[in-house]
């Protein structure tokens, strides 16, 4: 059984939001909507103070509350522990953003272009036959991280071992130039991730909910 | 040299104890957070009536008002405006708590614990959060 997952150095982050761009160029996300952001907090009292950076994506749960809300029966998890929204069933009912306690799921509205005239990228402006499914979004749907399934998918085909180069790495990864990201099998004990949660003080966010993500921080 | 080595292991005893009583922050901010609140009887019948569809909640899903979900949790659950919808709220409200990690279970601006309360597992509604509240699932 393979279930890719993150892991996420908390200590090595320096919030330069490089994976932010990283996603949004690689998963053409439009402006307004995030697949990946970085939230900040400061800690302590003045003068010992300091800022913590917390990179937020799909946690691509175990248990996706977000799976068992829609009533269109749009999202699912697919063998490889990837949570993905099938865009040509969904409703946009928004169910799924309010179940999800950790508000990554976005909602596109309307379409919105990088240029700030309106006007289309070359890339936005690609049909949507010659997109990969998961970038075929459109208006009234919902949206989030896929952990680069169209990256994973075409190594498995390649047989290639997802993670273990640039392209074959969700694009979040290998741009971290604090080398603060991680990807790979939750499942293979031999695993960098699995070395790491196991080495290190790994955490999951509101584990309290039962949801079981496998985006892990090291604290 | 053995009355110091003796000084010693107590005080180095003394120091473990602290240690192991001292709660951390962290259990603090969780506790709060996960309160075990019984379910109203009337809520179980509600939800078999919603499902029978006793309870008319229309057929068209949706978040906005008029549509099943309003229609369950404002009109007939009757739940506080309040509860998911705040005067002002930055664009990561559902996460974010100011000065709080949300690694150490901030609730978020939406208390989920509300949610919680049917969405639970074994809960009257369906089950979205699975061993929701219960305690030894949090993170140390």
């Amino acid at each position: 059984m393979v279930r890719y997952g993150l892991v996420i150095d908390l200590a090595k982050c320096i919030g330069c939001r490089s994976c932010v761009a990283a996603c949004k160029v690689e998963n053409m996300v439009q402006p307004g909507n995030y697949w990946n952001f970085v939230l900040e907090y400061e800690q302590g009292k003045y003068p010992n103070v300091r800022r913590i950076f917390v990179p937020m994506n799909c946690q691509h749960c175990e248990n996706p509350p977000c799976v068992k809300a829609c009533p269109a029966k749009a999202i699912s998890k697919n063998e490889y522990g990837v949570v993905l929204i099938d865009y040509n069933k969904c409703k946009g009912y928004r169910y799924c953003i309010a179940a999800c306690p950790y508000g990554v799921i976005h909602f596109i509205d309307k379409e919105k272009t990088l240029y700030p005239n309106g006007e289309k990228t070359p890339y936005e402006a690609l049909p949507a036959e010659a997109r990969h499914p998961l970038h075929r979004k459109k208006p009234g749907i919902a949206e989030k991280c896929t952990l680069c399934w169209h990256r994973i998918e075409k190594a498995l085909k390649e047989g290639k071992k997802p993670g273990s180069d640039y392209d074959s790495s969700p694009a979040c990864v290998p741009v971290c130039p604090a080398g603060a990201r991680y990807f790979g099998d939750l499942d293979d004990p031999n695993s960098e991730v699995s070395k790491l949660i196991a080495s290190r003080r790994a955490i999951q966010l509101k584990k309290e909910y039962g949801t079981r993500p496998q985006v892990y921080y090291l604290v | 040299m053995r009355f110091k080595f003796a000084v010693l292991l107590a005080i180095a005893a003394l120091f473990l104890f602290a240690a192991c009583t001292q709660k951390p922050e962290v259990e603090e901010v969780v506790k709060e957070k996960v309160v075990e609140k019984e379910v109203p009887m009337n809520l179980w019948d509600t939800a078999e009536k919603i499902r029978s569809g006793e309870i008319d909640v229309g057929k068209e899903y949706g978040m906005e008002l008029g549509k099943r979900w309003h229609n369950i949790h404002a009109e007939v659950l009757g739940l506080k405006c309040s509860y998911c919808h705040i005067s002002s709220y930055a664009d990561d409200f559902l996460y974010q708590r100011k000065y709080k990690l949300p690694v150490r279970g901030a609730p978020g601006v939406v208390d989920r614990a509300i949610c919680t309360g049917c969405h639970k597992q074994g809960g009257p509604a369906r089950e979205l959060y699975m061993n929701a509240g219960v305690e030894g699932a949090m993170n140390p």
